[in-house]
Order: structure tokens, then C-alpha cells, then sequence
């Protein structure tokens, strides 16, 4: 099974582990583990500065063979975050991954109007950090997927622990809100997850590059034991196929 | 020897969970000797008594095999008392608390006397951490300091998102420990470099969760060989009376 990885991040600037970082190290890795491809988002971008954060994420992904998919950001708040999310699209960035506790925002105010506008307009989903209060709850993103029904909305954790029955609530309710299983959640809650949603809204990821080096084989190793329960058809659907939909990849 | 600190057990509203048969073959599978059995769902919410009879009456069952967490919860009052008195005196190795379920927050005069019980019998207090407002890592961790003479265990490693509130809450005073479940090989190698391996307890949290890789994240921590014996077994014997 191949997979796409849809959530990996890059690490801090001041983490010893991006002194090491190497595109050719994290290819290889992604080999070993199986992974075609995988999102690539920044950590600094949504701490510091968007617009820098997403200069280092073309410069990483560039020369990958398409690999690594480069995930921009914008911070929401400022008046040029629609221009960002433009610019983003015009160098090939495939998302756009927003959190709303890191960046210190809620989905639910104005000022994400132009940011969704402008994601319709070049057809770019947001991806939103959930799971975890007060401003990354399923429903508080999901209202905004209601008021733009032409945005595609991925909800980055199907919830965690304690939210993953508002996100399948959110899933289920609104059809342009999808789910990406990825997250400290036991396999239990993922498994339940794959039953009530469709198959055709849920993708993986592994969270790799934030925390525990092993934290992607790990996550992997779940992933296939849930993937292993399902139809064929359906495993494919999750394991790469809805991500591939998802971000126009071909 | 293998003991698993917690391992859920009880009829549970959106997951799946198993009889005691299930869960020892689950165990078997894992190669687990030994189980701490916590209630989950209505055993933990509501119906505390019928779920500390039901885990004892597998523990008895199997008493080379299963322990476990007793609940009361604190709302019950002297009721929640009574219970916990007689849930130790029937062999309940320590107390479960999940603040989100059962409704109170964690610094709460609520819980004094059920504290006081468990403080009286010297058994240790499982308290499930990681939801915001009632049980936050640093919300134990100021507990444990009014409370030094209870020890408390950071169950669920406050995921999901405290995992920065984490070791300076477990660094906070000797009677806070650890358990592995959810936690990468790095943190729990970290874990026991800052805690001591008689701080860590490694637990699945089975059936939800997955022993194996579980298991397996412990086994990548690279532990010394005393260390690792302390984790996977030495440090429930003494806490909770569980044979190593």
C-alpha cells in the first residue's frame, strides 16, 4: 500500500533536528516507511512569521519530484493573509494549514472571510489544527466549511481524544469537512472514526518532524492495522487515493 | 515479568471494550503477565459500585493475572466514601479519578474526603489528565502539592495538547509519576532520566489503545536493564502492590 502522508511538519529553526534536516534523508525515509508523498508544514510559520515560515517549505520542497507537497500558512489576522494564501497558490503550494491556538485566532471571526474567499478562488483546503480547546474544536471550524460551502476544510486530528465525536458530527453534517487521522488518539477512536464517517472524506497522517523521532513508524504502524479492517477500495481511498483528490494531484 | 498499570475495562457509550476473557487473551497476545484494570464509562461515571465489584470479581478470578483501580466519584459524597473503604478492603490496588467524566475539577473541595481515604490506606490515586479546564497537568501537579502524602499518577500524559505542561508538572514534587501510555520513546527515555525508573509505569491503556506498540515504544526508549525491569513491572510491585 502507498501512502500519503498528509501532515508532517518541518522542524524549528532552533531544533537541533533541522541543523540535520535533509530532503534526501526525509525521501529515503519516506521510502523505507512507504510514503509517495507527503505534506510538508511548517512549525516556525505559525509561531513567528507565516510569510517567512512559507519561503522555507517552496525551498525544501523544491527539486523533490513532487514528493513533498508544500503546505503554506497565513496568519488570518492580518490584512494581507488573503494576498499570502495568492502568492502561496502561484509558486505551488497544494493547502493551506491554519492553527488556532499556535496562531492565536478563531475560526468563527470575520477576518477569515477573505482567507476562505481567496482559498475558494485558487482552490486551495484549509487545514485546521482540532481537537483541542477553545478555538480548534471541530464545530467552531466546521461552522466556517457551513458558511463557505464551495471551501474544502480538513480537520487536521479528527478531534483527539475528547472531540472526535464532534468532528465526525462536523464530518457528517457538512459536506465539504473532511478528516485526516492523525493524532495521539488511541486506535480505538480512529477505528470508530473509519466506521461512521464515508471513506471518501478521511485521509492519514502521521504528524512526523513534531516531537518523538518515532513518532511517524509508530503512527504507521496504527494506520495499517485500521487500513488492514477495511475493504480494499476503502484502504486505498484513505491510505492515498481522497488525498490525492484532495489536493489535485494526479 | 510485564505488568500493565492500566488497562480499561467496562461498557463504554461510542467505544468498544471487552470481557475479562477477551482482555486477558488481548494480554497474552502482548505477552502482558500481570494488569491494573481502571473502569471506564458508566462503571466510572455513575455506577461506581457495580464496576469495583465486577473488576474484583475478575481479579479474584484471575489473582495471578488482574488487579485494579477502584472509583468513586466524589459527587456520591459519603456514599463515594463508603465505597472506596470498602472497594480497598476488598483488594482495589489504588483510585481512579477522570475529573471530565465524573464532573468536578481537579482542585476541587469535592475531592478532599475521598483523598483522605486513600491517603489513610496509603494507595496511590490514577487521575486521567488532559482535558482543559478539568484536569490539566499543572492542575495535578498543584494537587499533589497540597497533597504530599498522596501519590498520584499523570494518567493519559495530559494528551492532547499539554504535552508542554508535562514534565514541569511531573517535576513538581516526588509523589507524581508517569505512565508510558501515548508517550513517543524519546519522552519516556526522558521520563525516566528526569523522574527515576520508580516513577514511570508503563501502561496500554488496552483495549483502546494498542499493546504491542506500546510495548515496542518502551523497548525503543533504550532503558538500562534495571530501568526498563522498573517500568515494565518493578515500579507497579511497589506502588500497587502488584507482583514483579
Amino acid at each position: 500500500m502507498s501512502f500519503v502522508d498528509l501532515h508532517t511538519h518541518l522542524p524549528s529553526a532552533s531544533a537541533p533536528e533541522w541543523a540535520s534536516w535533509r530532503q534526501s534523508g526525509v525521501l529515503a525515509e519516506m521510502d523505507r516507511f512507504g510514503i509517495a508523498r507527503a505534506a510538508v508544514m511548517t512549525l516556525d510559520g505559525l509561531g513567528y512569521d507565516a510569510v517567512s515560515g512559507n519561503d522555507v517549505v517552496a525551498q525544501v520542497c523544491a527539486g523533490s519530484d513532487g514528493r513533498l507537497l508544500p503546505f503554506g500558512s497565513v496568519d488570518p489576522r492580518r490584512p494581507d493573509a488573503a494576498d499570502e494564501l495568492r502568492r502561496c497558490a502561484d509558486r505551488g503550494f497544494h493547502a493551506i494549514k491554519l492553527h488556532p491556538w499556535m496562531q492565536g485566532f478563531s475560526p468563527l471571526e470575520t477576518y477569515m472571510d477573505p482567507v476562505a474567499e481567496a482559498a475558494i478562488e485558487r482552490g486551495l483546503p484549509l487545514v485546521l489544527h482540532d481537537g483541542t480547546p477553545p478555538y480548534a474544536s471541530p464545530l467552531q471550524i466546521a461552522r466556517l466549511a457551513a458558511r463557505f460551502p464551495e471551501l474544502t476544510v480538513v480537520l487536521a486530528h479528527g478531534g483527539l481524544f475528547d472531540l472526535w465525536e464532534d468532528a465526525v458530527a462536523a464530518a457528517l453534517r457538512y459536506p465539504n469537512v473532511h478528516i485526516t487521522m492523525c493524532g495521539t488518539a488511541p486506535r480505538a477512536v480512529f477505528r470508530e472514526i473509519s466506521r461512521r464517517v464515508p471513506a471518501a472524506k478521511l485521509t492519514l497522517g502521521t504528524d512526523g518532524g513534531f516531537g518523538d523521532p518515532d513518532l511517524r513508524r509508530h503512527r504507521l504502524s496504527v494506520h495499517r492495522a485500521i487500513l488492514a479492517e477495511l475493504p480494499d477500495d476503502d484502504a486505498a481511498a484513505l491510505a492515498h487515493r481522497n488525498a490525492e483528490r484532495l489536493l489535485g494531484l494526479t | 515479568m510485564t505488568t500493565d498499570a492500566h488497562v480499561a475495562a467496562g461498557e463504554h457509550p461510542s467505544l468498544p471494550t471487552l470481557g475479562v476473557d477477551d482482555l486477558l487473551r488481548a494480554l497474552d497476545g502482548g505477552g502482558v503477565d500481570r494488569a491494573v484494570l481502571g473502569p471506564v464509562g458508566r462503571w466510572l461515571a455513575v455506577d461506581n459500585e457495580d464496576g469495583n465489584r465486577t473488576l474484583a470479581s475478575w481479579c479474584d478470578a484471575h489473582p495471578d493475572r488482574l488487579a485494579h483501580w477502584a472509583t468513586v466519584n466524589p459527587w456520591y459524597g459519603d456514599r463515594a466514601v463508603a465505597e472506596l473503604r470498602r472497594a480497598f478492603a476488598a483488594g482495589a490496588r489504588g483510585l481512579k479519578l477522570a475529573p471530565s467524566v465524573q464532573g468536578f475539577g481537579l482542585l476541587s473541595p469535592l475531592l478532599e474526603p475521598v483523598l483522605d481515604v486513600a491517603e489513610e490506606h496509603g494507595r496511590p490515586v490514577y487521575v486521567v489528565t488532559g482535558v482543559p479546564v478539568a484536569s490539566e497537568p499543572l492542575q495535578l501537579a498543584e494537587l499533589a502539592l497540597r497533597r504530599p502524602g498522596v501519590t498520584f499518577v499523570m494518567g493519559r500524559s495530559g494528551r492532547t495538547d499539554f504535552s508542554l505542561d508535562l514534565m514541569p508538572a511531573l517535576s513538581t514534587g516526588p509523589n507524581l509519576v508517569a505512565e508510558t501510555a501515548y508517550n513517543g520513546a524519546s519522552l519516556i527515555a526522558g521520563m525516566v532520566a528526569a523522574l527515576g525508573a520508580d516513577r514511570v509505569l508503563f501502561s496500554s491503556d488496552v483495549p483502546f489503545n494498542d499493546l504491542a506498540p506500546e510495548l515496542e515504544r518502551v523497548d525503543r526508549a533504550g532503558l538500562a536493564g534495571p530501568d526498563r525491569a522498573a517500568v515494565l513491572g518493578g515500579t507497579a510491585a511497589t506502588l500497587l502492590g502488584v507482583a514483579a
